[in-house]
């Protein structure tokens, strides 16, 4: 038996001597030019006189594209994600990352901010102003004053109607629960319980629940002693008073076993996003240990389910298949229905057939992501496992009957060979 | 339609119906991001995903291939299928490890490609394409060459779990997720990759020395 140490000692100077080939940069964006004109423009490649051609075709619609829209911008309001700076879409749903708020300018002076996990569009625009709907989160927004202007905002039931201003805004459906702080200006909020609407002025606060058909207006100064409230189900009002953006509220039903007074420890932000970074980065182990350091429970209770799952799957690639599990549940308990509860019963799935050799209920929650997600990009793993489980646990008819549906399904898969011995020869592996 | 509007066409640019002065493109940052513009089929999402991980892919690519004239055509390949298949791609967050395992499954198909046509090779295999020089000991290259001249000879999945393992240096589960295959079925594979690495290195003098433990090309 060869040791594996010199083995990795091999490979990692391979590695070495492998990565020293690097593209240049011009190489790089030749080969991308190349990609992004055999993907959308002309057929392709092999001949210099081809690869050539892919950048100047590439330049070309480059060109023509910015050409309309240095003209177009010179007509009236343009969004920009303030960021890239790239224009953006009209109608299409802008989510800010986890960890970053999005920035949108408008070309005559408007600034708007969707924060963290909030997600939002801009529905219309022209030469007096834009339509804008945050579908849920916080965003914050500076109006410029002008002769003629209309912005208005969209959240859930609310409508705001602006001219000129400054604010934040909050919707969270989940919560039923609606907040507008005003800094500057005025502003006209209706909608639901405020009916046909009321004025707001600078320095006030209005908090509504569509549900209750309540609403209440405050001054900004009142409310802002409360540096931290309890977060429960009978009291939606109350919420986090901090200068950052809070993180996504939990579902109602997990609202009221989260308690968080102004006496009990605060969240390190930046470690927080720390982990989600090297979890990123596919540092799993110290994605991890971060995580714990910050609070696992609490980081699975307060995140969304991308980064819910993201911490399982940290888990699960670090081997703490415990926690793994406990994230992956969580997932499947705040957000049923949703493609990452298919998705967490797929990974529970796979860490309990190897990681835990618990077959039997690998092959049950292997069935649950079957059910829910038959035709997703798991299915065909999902099924080979569900086969491979029926052997371990001695179903071999099962598991033939099986085999036949892979291999009807997924003649290449990557358990085609597995299936084929399957029903070629008895399995030796079965106990 | 006019030029411009051709060429917004072709680029996925689209302008507003109901308001012209808007050219419809999204922001691209992180993957939810690219997957949302690729869904879209948009070509800033396509660029952005490139940029991002050209250099995942073509590592992968690299690691279990070694040298090979197609690399550049390969690594294409991965991003169109990319492309094509974004539909089914469950998570966007996913897209990193998405893109390794259809670099693999790419990688697979070149390398049975490579032994159904082997019967057609003129050139011996030490000269298949050689690296630059970078002033690495030669001995290194010869590692390298005489690595790849034993996997070569390993069977397709063997030799893919090993380049994974040992020379990108992958975690055992990351290395089954990437195969789409169980840990358990990707830890036999490994096994038995090593045992028969092993005994065919023997015959190979530039390994004989690393794989008894010679440690003279360390850093």
């Amino acid at each position: 038996m060869v040791p594996l140490e010199p083995l990795e000692r091999l490979g990692q100077h391979v590695a070495e001597r492998q990565d020293v080939e690097h593209l240049s940069g011009s190489e790089h964006e030749q080969q991308k030019s190349e990609f992004l004109t055999q993907a959308f423009g002309a057929r392709r490649r092999g001949s210099r006189f081809a690869r050539w051609t892919a950048v100047a075709f590439a330049a070309a619609l480059s060109a023509a594209a910015l050409a309309l829209f240095i003209k177009s911008s010179q007509r009236s309001i343009e969004c920009f994600e303030a960021g890239s700076g790239l224009p953006v879409v009209l109608g299409a749903w802008m989510s800010a990352p986890n960890s970053a708020a999005l920035d949108l300018r408008f070309s005559e002076g408007t600034r708007a901010k969707l924060w963290p996990q909030a997600r939002g569009r801009v529905t219309r625009i022209d030469a007096h102003g834009a339509d804008l709907v945050v579908e849920q989160g916080r965003a914050s927004f500076q109006v410029v004053h002008r002769d003629g202007a209309h912005w208005q905002v969209n959240t859930g039931p609310f409508v705001v109607d602006v001219t000129g201003t400054r604010f934040d805004v909050e919707w969270h459906p989940q919560n039923d629960h609606f907040e507008l702080n005003l800094f500057e200006g005025s502003v006209h909020v209706s909608g639901c319980a405020l009916g046909a609407g009321q004025e707001l002025r600078a320095g006030q606060r209005v908090e509504a629940s569509c549900a209750r058909k309540e609403f209440r207006i405050s001054s900004l100064a009142s409310a802002t002693e409360i540096p931290h409230a309890v977060l429960r189900d009978d009291a939606p009002s109350l919420v986090q008073r901090d200068a950052a953006p809070r993180a996504q509220l939990p579902a109602p039903t997990e609202a009221k076993t989260l308690v968080r007074s102004a006496n009990a420890p605060t969240m390190s932000a930046s470690a927080s996003e720390q982990w989600l970074t090297l979890a990123r980065a596919g540092k799993f182990a110290e994605a991890y240990a971060l995580a714990n350091q910050v609070g696992f429970e609490a980081e699975c209770a307060n995140r969304g389910p991308t980064d819910t799952l993201l911490l399982a799957d940290s888990a699960r690639l670090s081997g703490h298949i415990e926690a793994a599990i406990q994230a992956y549940q969580v997932v499947r308990r705040r957000w049923p229905g949703s493609a990452g509860a298919a998705f967490a019963a797929f990974q529970m799935g796979r860490a309990e057939f190897d990681q835990r050799g618990n077959y039997r209920s690998a092959e049950r929650w292997l069935r649950v992501y079957e059910q829910e997600a038959p035709n997703g990009q798991f299915a065909a793993p999902a099924l080979g496992r569900v086969m491979e489980a029926e052997l371990h646990l001695g179903n071999v008819d099962t598991a033939r009957a099986l085999a036949r549906s892979y291999l009807d399904r997924y003649p290449k898969g990557p358990h085609a060979d597995a299936a084929n011995h399957v029903l070629g020869a008895t399995p030796t592996h079965a106990h | 339609m006019t030029v411009p509007e051709k060429a917004n066409h072709a680029l996925g640019v689209d302008i507003d119906s109901r308001s012209s002065n808007v050219i419809r493109l999204p922001s691209v940052g992180e993957d939810v991001a690219i997957v949302k513009a690729l869904r879209a089929g948009h070509p800033s999402g396509a660029a952005r995903m490139f940029d991002r991980y050209h250099g995942h892919v073509r590592r992968v690519l690299v690691r279990v291939l070694g040298p090979d004239t197609e690399l550049q055509d390969l690594v294409q390949e991965v991003f169109m299928s990319a492309l094509g298949s974004v539909d089914r791609l469950d998570r966007a967050e996913s897209l990193r490890g998405w893109l390794g395992s259809i670099a693999v499954f790419t990688a697979r198909g070149r390398l049975r490609a490579r032994k159904r046509w082997s019967f057609l090779r003129f050139l011996p295999p030490e000269e298949i394409p050689d690296l630059p020089a970078v002033g690495a000991p030669p001995e290194v290259d010869q590692a390298l060459r005489a690595t790849y001249r034993v996997l070569d000879r390993l069977p397709t999945e063997e030799r893919i779990v090993f380049a994974l393992r040992f020379i990108d240096g992958m975690e055992m589960t990351e290395l089954a997720d990437a195969c789409d295959v169980s840990l358990s079925t990707a830890k036999r594979r490994l096994a038995k990759s090593v045992a028969r690495f092993g005994s065919i290195a023997q015959r190979e003098p530039a390994l004989v020395e690393w794989l008894d433990g010679d440690t003279r090309w360390s850093p």
